[in-house]
């Protein structure tokens, strides 16, 4: 390869192009510019703004010959239909339920690993947990069904130990939904956590506790504040998934507690003529929760004082 | 091609970056097998001024001649002067041989003549056993010898070595310097070492460039730059000095005579370094050493007295130095050899020979 | 204190552990019953399942999709992710910032957002659902994780490296082809599986952008919605080894090569399935 290169430079035109590129730094910049400029503007970019575009066409595509007509009535159906609005706003306490019960069943173990655990033992337990962590949405929905069915393994169990009334109704509930939700966000915010909990000093707390501090104040006013960061950005990444899923909720949730993102999935899956009202309301859902998280991150990063707390 | 031509010359090069003049017309010729130093503290423009002459950086006007052959527009690939960086910058996914051989490589020489050339060097630095070593396989002072190695092996027409010692402790440094003093001598390349310590540059270089917001202020040998300095900056940066503001009372038969802090100095005219000759009612600085001054009671016309009161002595084993106070807030460093002082602490004269200073003149 | 740190605090953990491993070993036992039925208790055992689902045909096809998908996804985003971190590594400031936002912007979208956007601009340039759309649609997703891997090590990269390179006589060509991509290897491999991982487990994308044609995921999705039997808990079981096999042999090598925390898989994370 090199000695093709070198070779190369035997020709006028090769070194020409060679000095010429090496000389001007506004060539350069755009022949390393070109594939990302044309790449996130085809792919990261136009995508959203031609989806802002459909949600106000009143059809799509649109019929041969007919000019387009431009309409907010896709937007106004999402405030007319409570059906829709319901299911909105179940989407985001859902979301938001799920991150906080994740932050709380993820942040012993977290703490446990980077703080607790012997020392010589911590990579290894922290491997241990993160292993199922590039198993996919749909095997982890798999697995729980075949916890919580009817005939699953839970249910057997309690028949076994003789508990009266078996099978329950496990699955197909807000209940089940969250137990396979959290089962498939804590390694989300296991590792944000797990981050921010290990760059705290155990000295610290030896302070702290030097000083007199007891247990719970040393809780909630050194690790607390200190993992901030960590749980801002674990709560962040949780609730954008969460908020997202498509698939875990059609396997594991009521049939009756549809969240929006399964709305507009189901809109888009239907006829290309509906495809205008699902971009409207791919907007809104998109809007609102990037807002929302923003509101979040805000309202956590203003409260942040020195780094010494 | 004859000897005479300079390996290396630079014609009034210039570089700014928006109001600020990094490179200030700077023009300097380097001869074949000279050992230069570019002296200076941070930011007085010596690296950017190697950068330039490897086309790493862009000079914004002046002429770079390399060999005689004119290189301001050439690109870095392209430029037969090779440079030794201050991090070293080895290829880490190579190993040492790879890495002398890089050069080589680059100039198309075949696969047997490359090894022999890497070998000949490994020996030239005294590791001939590490070729198959990877760079963070081996210490600081063996990547540093690495990094020349593979400077030197497409046998450049000069080398340029910008801080290479900087990140090495002080016992190795010194190891260092004489191995590169010993190198260089060997193969006989013009180096240009850039450097902001001035007992590196004392003690390696046939020549020192002194550099200051720039400019070049004094070229010349470590011996001339010491003894003569042209500016109070070359006097203070070079070496410890104890600056006496004054005033030019009268020059005649071969003696400037000058006037500080209430008393006159009679100084031989030839003791003027700086440039431009005085004239009566002219500024300027009398630049004497610490090692100049002693406690020998001689007081003639040649000397001069320095009368005030000790307020801090530190020994360091071979030498002691004194602070003395004179009065008008004037202080003194003395550099001495322990016991050739008495231990006063209350007031102390000390002396200079008049051929031991310097005259500077000085522009306000 | 004392109590929290010599019970409470491991009984949590070793719950966790439970909770993240019991489905998975149920699922697993699940694929050995002798029936047709997934049902518990598991009276009779087999092997039969994971001998069967090997040579089913609809599986097969479907893992030779993912397959190929991944391998086309993760070969464009390293491509294109390239070029954008040696952008990226380029600008400062403000600029820099907006660069970043704009690279990562794809991974704070909802999943089903990012693929319907995608749809309806696969629609207008007229590429066909299918194998290259959800290729496509994998590559915008990992993109920005091969950007923050590979600009994490460009940034360990000394910028005099490039220059010694140029010094010693290397055109730009070959201080990319004999410098700065070997430097870079290591993140490229680590971005490599990565990429390779995340396309072949994602789901969203494969269903919205895809066609006839199903990934793994999405026939798993399909055959989930019309009951199951013990061969999908087998076939899951496999998918599972292999894919978790592949993750830590991944974490390992990008750990072993030095490539610092802030480019292993865990710490940069992935925001979408």
């Amino acid at each position: 390869m090199t000695r093709l290169l070198i070779s190369l430079r035997r020709f006028a035109l090769y070194r020409g192009l060679l000095e010429l590129y090496g000389r001007s730094p506004l060539l350069r910049l755009i022949l390393v510019a070109i594939i990302p400029v044309l790449w996130i503007g085809a792919t990261n970019i136009t995508p959203l703004f031609q989806m802002v575009e459909i949600s106000f066409y009143d059809r799509y595509p649109v019929p041969q010959g007919e000019p387009i007509e431009w309409t907010g009535r896709h937007y106004a159906t999402f405030f007319e239909r409570p059906l829709y609005i319901t299911a909105f706003l179940r989407s985001f306490i859902f979301a938001s339920l799920a991150t906080i019960v994740t932050l709380i069943v993820v942040f012993p173990v977290a703490y446990y690993i980077s703080k607790a655990a012997p020392k010589n033992m911590r990579t290894r337990l922290l491997l241990l947990v993160v292993a199922p962590f590039w198993v996919s949405e749909i095997i982890r929905s798999f697995a729980w069904i075949v916890m919580l069915a009817n005939r699953g393994a839970v249910n057997s169990f309690f028949s076994l130990i003789g508990m009266p009334g078996t099978p329950f109704d496990l699955l197909y509930n807000n209940v089940s939904l969250t137990i396979g939700v959290v089962y498939l966000t804590s390694l989300y915010m296991l590792l944000p956590l797990y981050a921010a909990l290990e760059k705290i000093d155990d000295n610290l707390l030896e302070a702290a506790a030097n000083l007199g501090a007891p247990a719970w104040q040393r809780f909630f006013r050194v690790v607390l504040p200190l993992s901030r960061e960590g749980i801002v950005a674990g709560c962040t990444l949780v609730f954008l998934l969460v908020i997202g899923l498509y698939a875990m909720p059609q396997l594991l949730g009521g049939p009756s507690n549809t969240l929006f993102a399964s709305t507009i999935g189901q809109i888009f899956s239907k006829a290309g003529d509906s495809w205008p009202l699902g971009s409207a309301f791919s907007i809104i859902l998109t809007g609102s929760a990037l807002a929302y998280v923003g509101l979040f991150v805000a309202l956590f990063q203003r409260k942040r004082r020195g780094r010494a707390a | 091609m004859t000897d005479t031509v300079p390996a290396i010359e630079l014609r009034n090069i210039s570089k700014a970056y928006g109001a600020l003049r990094v490179i200030d017309d700077v023009s300097l010729t380097v001869d074949k097998g000279v050992f230069i130093t570019l002296l200076g503290p941070s930011g007085c423009g010596k690296s950017t001024l190697l950068r330039s002459i490897v086309g790493l950086a862009q000079p914004d006007s002046g002429e770079i001649l390399v060999d005689g052959k004119d290189i301001t527009r050439a690109v870095a690939h392209n430029r037969p002067v090779k440079m030794v960086f201050q991090d070293y910058a080895l290829f880490p996914h190579m190993t040492v041989t790879q890495n002398i051989g890089f050069g080589c490589e680059m100039q198309g020489m075949g696969r047997k003549a490359i090894a022999d050339r890497c070998q000949e060097l490994l020996d030239l630095i005294r590791l001939p056993d590490l070729g198959n070593r990877y760079p963070d396989a081996l210490s600081g002072g063996q990547r540093q010898r690495v990094a020349l190695a593979r400077a030197l092996a497409p046998d450049p027409s000069a080398l340029l070595l910008d801080e290479p010692l900087g990140a090495l402790d002080l016992k190795l440094r010194q190891d260092m310097q004489r191995e590169l003093k010993s190198i260089q001598r060997r193969t006989e390349k013009t180096f240009v070492f850039v450097t902001h310590d001035q007992e590196e540059a004392m003690s390696m270089s046939d020549l020192v460039a002194v550099m200051n917001k720039g400019r070049i202020e004094q070229l010349d040998t470590p011996q001339n730059v010491y003894a003569n300095p042209v500016s109070e900056f070359v006097a203070s940066f070079v070496g410890a000095a104890n600056l006496f503001p004054a005033s030019v009372t009268a020059v005649e038969g071969g003696e400037i005579r000058l006037e500080t802090a209430g008393t006159e100095w009679t100084i031989p005219a030839n003791r003027v370094t700086s440039p431009h000759a005085l004239k009566p009612g002219d500024s300027a600085t009398v630049v004497i050493r610490p090692e100049a001054l002693s406690a020998q009671a001689e007081h003639n016309g040649h000397h001069i007295r320095l009368c005030g009161k000790v307020t801090e002595q530190t020994y360091f084993g071979d030498r002691v130095h004194l602070h003395l106070e004179l009065a008008g807030d004037q202080s003194v460093l003395i550099d001495a050899r322990p016991g050739t002082l008495e231990a006063a602490s209350g007031e102390m004269t000390v002396t200079c020979r008049t051929e031991d200073v310097a005259v500077i003149a000085r522009k306000d | 204190m004392k109590f929290l740190r010599r019970l409470a605090l491991p009984g949590l953990f070793w719950l966790f552990v439970a909770y993240m491993f019991l489905p998975l070993a149920v699922m697993a036992a699940m694929g050995f019953r002798d029936s047709n039925f997934v049902a518990f208790p598991i009276q009779a055992w087999t092997t039969q399942w994971y001998r069967e689902v090997l040579f089913d045909r609809d599986i097969l096809a479907s893992l030779w999709l993912s397959a190929q998908v991944a391998l086309l996804s993760t070969t464009i985003s390293i491509l294109v992710g390239l070029p954008v971190a040696f952008l990226t590594a380029r600008t400062s400031g403000l600029l820099r910032g907006a660069l970043v936002a704009l690279v990562v912007l794809p991974a704070f979208l909802p999943v089903v957002v990012s693929a319907i956007a995608l749809r309806i601009f696969i629609g207008r340039i007229g590429l066909e659902t299918g194998m290259l759309a959800i290729a496509f649609g994998h590559a915008v997703a990992s993109m920005p994780f091969v950007v923050v891997m590979v600009l994490t090590r460009l940034n360990s990269m000394g910028q005099n490296m490039a220059d010694a390179a140029r010094n010693l006589g290397a055109d730009d060509l070959i201080v990319l082809f004999r410098i700065v991509l070997p430097y870079l290897s290591p993140a490229l491999l680590g971005a490599f599986m990565f990429c390779m991982l995340l396309s072949f487990e994602d789901f969203v994308r494969s269903f919205f952008l895809g066609g006839f044609e199903q990934t793994f995921p999405v026939l798993l999705f399909s055959r989930l919605r019309f009951g199951f039997d013990p061969g999908l808990a087998a076939i899951s079981t496999i998918i599972l080894i292999v894919t978790t096999g592949f993750g830590l042999y991944a974490e390992r090598f990008i750990r072993s090569r030095r490539l610092g925390r802030d480019t292993s898989l865990s710490a940069t994370g992935k925001t979408n399935d």
